[in-house]
């Protein structure tokens, strides 16, 4: 089960940095900002990439 | 129709998931021969294929267009992000690379504590958990209404893969596995970026439409190779500090 939960999703960092991402675009969204969101997120998404990849 | 937008990340994904399954079969077979350990790899392959039948139509079911890609958007980025960053790291040379004779010995001496028994559930079980990974992907890009081509690209993948092992008789340490996994993380985060934002805002979310995602995948890879560079001179000023 621990071994299908990791494929799914990986471990607790990775889903934080999803979360966090997925928070940050929704609530870009929701606020009527969805423009700009397509220039805010990718760089976000990158920088949690960065994070990741330093651990 | 046949959407090679789909198929290629698909088919590079499949690619590298299934090098590292043949590399556990390969190492069951010597114990238990080629017919137990491909028998072991057949079941798991049915069991995945059944997996897929299943989950293709019933992802689709009940559910909004835009929740569906919210949803497909998150799982792809789940995946990819952590794709990305593993490539990211492996060529930063913060982690070791992945090292298909290292796993080779590693199944092999797993295989030679345990049993017959042992060895054909190492290869079921190896198969299965790799292959779930290309089920994850066959299901999230085919889910897009691109079906044929995610699941053509992952099967021809298996196909390919099983030929050039079964010639070669060896783990195949040429694939360059690092490279594929940098392209296919990039790939996988732009369709994840790229779904996730028009599911949860519409169309009107990205400025140049479909060629965004274009766009993205250009940014994610030469991003990812700027990080790596990045990553790899602050440890090496760590290393001399």
């Amino acid at each position: 089960v621990k071994a299908l939960f990791h494929t799914l999703f990986g471990d607790a960092r990775n889903v934080a940095v999803v979360t966090a991402l997925v928070a940050i675009a929704a609530a870009l969204t929701l606020s009527g900002r969805a423009a700009e969101a397509g220039y805010v997120v990718p760089p976000l998404t990158l920088a949690g990439i960065g994070w990741l990849a330093a651990r | 129709m046949f959407d090679w937008t789909i198929a290629f990340p698909t088919f590079l994904a499949a690619a590298v998931e299934w090098v590292e399954a043949f590399t556990i079969v390969l190492a069951a077979s010597l114990s238990i021969g080629w017919r137990a350990a491909s028998g072991a790899a057949a079941a798991a392959l049915a069991l995945l294929a059944l997996m897929t039948a299943a989950t293709g139509g019933a992802v689709r079911l009940g559910l909004a267009l835009g929740r569906l890609q919210t949803a497909i958007g998150v799982f792809l980025l789940l995946f990819g992000v952590r794709w990305l960053a593993k490539a990211v790291a492996r060529r930063a040379g913060l982690q070791a690379r992945h090292d298909e004779a290292a796993e080779f010995a590693d199944a092999r001496s797993r295989i030679a504590a345990g049993d017959r028994r042992a060895a054909w559930l190492i290869a079921f079980k190896g198969v299965l958990l790799e292959g779930l990974e290309v089920w994850l992907i066959v299901v999230a890009l085919g889910a897009s209404g691109a079906w044929t081509s995610s699941v053509g690209a992952a099967v021809a993948a298996l196909v390919l893969v099983a030929i050039v092992g079964s010639w070669v008789q060896a783990p195949l340490r040429r694939v360059p596995e690092n490279a594929l996994k940098f392209a296919v993380g990039a790939m996988i985060v732009s369709f994840g970026t790229f779904w996730t934002l028009e599911g949860l805002g519409g169309a009107g979310v990205w400025p140049l439409g479909d060629w965004s995602l274009a766009g993205l995948v250009l940014f994610y890879l030469t991003g990812g190779m700027l990080l790596a560079a990045v990553l790899r001179r602050l440890a090496t000023q760590e290393a001399l500090s």
